[in-house]
Formats: C-alpha cells, structure tokens, sequence
C-alpha cells in the first residue's frame, strides 16, 4: 500500500481577536487507501476540500485526528505528525492546481526540474541536462525552453513543467490536483496516454483530483467523491451517487445541439 | 439601404495581424461577429487567441505591433494598441471582454459597488443611469438574488462564478453590442460552469448581444456557438457552422481535435 489513512478529519480554526475561535469542520472520518499502479479520481464540487485531503494525504499538511501510513511508515499518528523526508519524500509527489504559484519565478524551467534530480539522484553536468531535456521532451516542450523563466510560459506549459519536476523523482504515486485542466485538448490527450503508460510500465499510482467527469472517468479505475465532509466511493459509470449525478447534469454535450 | 442596416447588426475584424519583433503571433485573421450569435473560437494555448481579443479593445502589449481594421456598417476604424472605451471606437459596435480568470479582474481593496461606479464614471454616465437602482437591477438580470448585499462585499468574498456574473453584468451596464469571452468558463466547476453559459445564451437571445466564445474546450464550444473558427498558430485555419465542423471536419488539425473530444466521451456518457 502507497496510502493507507485512517479515520481522516481536518478542522480549521480561525482565531479571533476576541471571543471563541471560530472552527470549520472540512471532512471527518475518512478512511482512504492507494494500492501500486492504481489511478483513483477524487471528485467534488469546489469547495468540498478535495485540495485538503489532496495535501494531507501528501503528508504535508496534519490532519486534526486520525492515522496516515505512507508506504508502511507512519506518519500522522494519534500523538504525533512527523512530516515525510528523504525516501518517503521522493516517492510521492504532486502537480498543484495553480501553476503560476506552484513554481519558483527566479528559476529557470530547467532549474526548477533539475531540483529533484540534484537532491535525489545526484546528477551533474553532462547527465544532468541530458535527463532535463528528456523530461522536457516526455511533457511535449521544447528542450530548448529549458533556459526561459516561468514568466515567459502559459499556465498549461507550467503545469507540464510541475508535472516534469514530479515525474523527474521517479516517485510511487503522483497527486495530480487539477493538473490537466487548463491544458488544450490535444496536449490533454497525449499526457493522459503518457500518464497511463507510466502506469503500466513502472506501476506508478495516481490520485486524480478534478471535477471534470469526462476526464476522470477515461483516466481512473476507481472513483472516490468528496460531499459533505463525508468521502464515498462510487462506481465509475452507473452511480446513484447525488454528488455524481449533479455532476453527471452539469456535464456538457458531446456534439451540438440543434438549434 | 437595407445592405447598411444590416452591415450595423454585424461587426468584422478584417485582417488583424500580430508581430512580435522577430515572428508574427496573429496573422491575418478576418471575422465576422453578429450581434444576437455567439460565435466560437477554438485553438491551443499560445495560438493567438487571446491576443485577437485584446487586440479588438486595444489591449495588446505595446511593444507589439497590431494593423487590421474594424467594420461596422459605413464606420471603420484600424486596429492598434492604444486602448479604447467600449463604445469610443465604433457608435455601434461597443465592446466588453470577460476573462478566465474574474478574481483578477476586480480591485481587492474595494467593493463591488465601486467597480459598477468607477466603470459608470469611466463611460461618462449621468448621476442617474450610474445609480445603485440601476446597479440591482443589472444584477438581477445575470441571476443574483441578493443585489443589495451583493453590492457591499468585496470581490474575495465572492466565488469565481459570483464574479463572472459581475462582470456580465458590468458589460450589460455600458450596453456592449459584442462580448468577447476569453476562456470565461474555464476556471469554474461544471455545475457553475454550466450555469454561466447558460446565461451568456440567454443575454445573447434577449440583448441582441454578439459574443465571442473562446475557448480551448469543444464541449463549450458544442454547447453554445453556432459557429467555430479554428485558430492555430495566428492563423483561422478552418470556419463553418458547429454542425457542419462537428460533422464533418476539413483540416487534419481540427480533426484530430474534435477525435480528443470525442474520446473524452467514449466511458463519459454512461452515467
């Protein structure tokens, strides 16, 4: 098992100046595992704190109660949070939802993508940029853009450069929060095949957090929705689910309509 | 006679071209915008597709170099990157653009009320047309239900579709005879998402508004537009009508776009 959570909840507490602070109950009670070479979608409407758990089960954030194990290494317990580090690090990584945020402006594309490489392979000089153009190439950029600055790229050339940085640790699982949605849909396409190779070949696992069910459902094998504070697992196509089902309204068509 | 009345319902960029120092971003693109039609424009990201808007209200970065011309019955105006006031270019072509991303689009320090003042101001309106009366009204008509209290918050209190709907409404203020929507849609959640499109089909049918729906997702496009334009690489590489485009596309490149889609589509449906 890559994640193993237990009985999950997340409250925020804002502090007030004066008076009781203020508490927001996100989810409570969430029980979620990630075997290898599994693709999850964690669906929900904006707002319903799929971005929380994304983080928590990342281990970068503490979940108020509960117990989280990442690889068989506990990390969030009852009496403890001790953030991941080295190994465990490296094997789970995540493409943020906002890509302007997500990456640092003073880099260059190539130095932000070679930070996992120096920290976690050693790699130097010749190999080095080598593997940073190969990364470059798998995401469908040009190597030659290895030396611009995150100013001079669109949000969807970002989000492949993040995706390239989490790709360039070789990690177990990649947790992808919203990271396809503002990318064209040729791009779109050829990085879901690019995604789903990775997974039959090297048994990486996604956890695919989107709100667009056109998306999840030809990517994931297994679906989880998030409503309510309370996390379901549903079945991909046939659902009663009244989360899914909004969803499944909302949904726009596949050919236009006569008008 | 007739031919110039009609000339007055319709708005044409005609030859818009883009350059940079060193390549051309935009070139030579014609259109033809109707009011009360919602026309579609469809390309990858970095295509020009942005910069085509901007460019129609004179936003376009200034070390670029923008020439074309607008047409709007006798009235013509060319293309540069001064930028202009919705209706300052042409009496009956005004124009207004709502964007992908509406947080940006509002001054976090103020209230919405002062964005509908400010925007009043800026087009010159009389004490009377620039009024909260007015402002409510505005709201209600893009479907929000409290106006009054609506007014008094400030734009981070607000959701992504609550802002869209703002901006709609602004551009219904200055009476914009075309709204340009620049992925307008793309940021929000299917359920909201759904829902601004919806509006922006019934404030086309009922204003007489033009729109131009950019976007780089077919599904808006196939909801909304009754026809589609094909950008890549600066150039419109392919127009018709939706059906026609759907049904049968010409150019390898919007075939291979619209085999995406369809994919998206294959398990999509079955819920």
């Amino acid at each position: 098992m890559i994640i193993e959570a237990r009985q999950l909840s997340k409250v925020y507490r804002r502090n007030k100046w004066f008076g009781a602070a203020e508490e927001y109950s996100v989810f409570s009670d969430i029980d979620f595992t990630l075997a290898k070479g599994e693709s999850v979608g964690l669906v929900g409407r904006s707002g319903a704190g799929k971005s929380t758990l994304g983080r928590i089960l990342l281990g970068v954030e503490a979940p108020t109660a509960g117990t989280l194990c990442l690889q068989g290494t506990p990390v969030a317990t009852a009496e403890r949070f001790r953030p991941p580090s080295g190994e465990l690090r490296r094997a789970l990584q995540v493409v943020f939802q906002d890509p302007h945020a997500a990456v640092n402006p003073r880099l260059t594309a190539g130095e932000i993508i070679a930070e996992p490489l120096r920290n976690f392979f050693n790699l130097k000089g010749k190999l080095l940029a080598e593997r940073i153009a190969e990364l470059l190439v798998m995401v469908e950029l040009d190597p030659a853009d290895a030396g611009k600055h995150p100013a001079r790229f669109s949000g969807g050339q970002l989000q492949r450069i993040s995706l390239a940085r989490a790709l360039a640790a070789r990690p177990s699982c990649i947790i992808l929060d919203e990271a396809l949605s503002s990318l064209d849909m040729l791009v779109q396409a050829r990085l879901l095949d690019l995604l789903e190779r990775l997974r039959q070949e090297e048994n990486l696992a996604y956890i695919f957090i989107s709100h667009d069910l056109r998306l999840v459902r030809s990517f994931c094998s297994r679906l989880v929705v998030l409503a309510q504070g309370r996390l379901e697992s549903a079945d991909l196509c046939r659902s009663t689910n009244p989360e899914l089902q909004i969803l499944q309204t909302a949904m726009l068509p596949r050919r236009p309509q006569a008008r | 006679m007739t031919t110039e009345t009609e000339n007055l319902e319709q708005l044409q960029i005609i030859n818009l071209s883009i350059r940079a120092a060193d390549k051309w971003l935009v070139e030579k693109v014609s259109l033809t915008l109707r009011k009360g039609r919602i026309s579609g424009l469809i390309g990858a990201s970095g295509c020009g597709k942005s910069l085509t808007c901007q460019s129609l209200l004179g936003l376009v970065p200034r070390e670029l170099q923008v020439s074309g011309e607008l047409r709007c019955g006798p009235a013509r105006v060319a293309l540069n990157n001064q930028p202009a006031l919705c209706r300052s270019r042409l009496p009956n072509a005004g124009l207004a653009i709502i964007l992908q991303n509406p947080m940006s689009c509002f001054n976090p320090v103020y209230r919405i009320s002062y964005h509908f003042r400010e925007t009043g101001k800026a087009h010159g309106y009389r004490r009377k047309d620039n009024c909260p009366a007015r402002w409510r009204e505005l709201l209600t008509d893009v479907g929000i239900e409290d106006p009054q209290r609506v007014l008094g918050l400030f734009p981070f209190q607000l959701s992504g579709g609550m802002l869209q709907r703002i901006m709609i409404a602004l551009a219904l203020m200055v009476r914009a005879d075309y709204l340009l929507a620049d992925e307008a849609t793309t940021d929000l959640d299917p359920v909201v998402q759904a829902q601004i499109l919806d509006l922006l089909e019934t404030i086309a049918a009922k204003r007489n508004m033009g729109v131009l729906l950019v976007s780089h997702d077919l599904a808006v496009i196939a909801r909304l537009a009754s026809e589609l334009l094909v950008m890549k690489a600066g150039r419109i590489i392919e127009q018709g009508t939706t059906e026609e485009l759907f049904a049968a596309p010409a150019h390898p490149y919007t075939q291979a776009l619209l085999d995406a889609h369809l994919r998206l589509y294959q398990f999509a449906e079955m819920g």
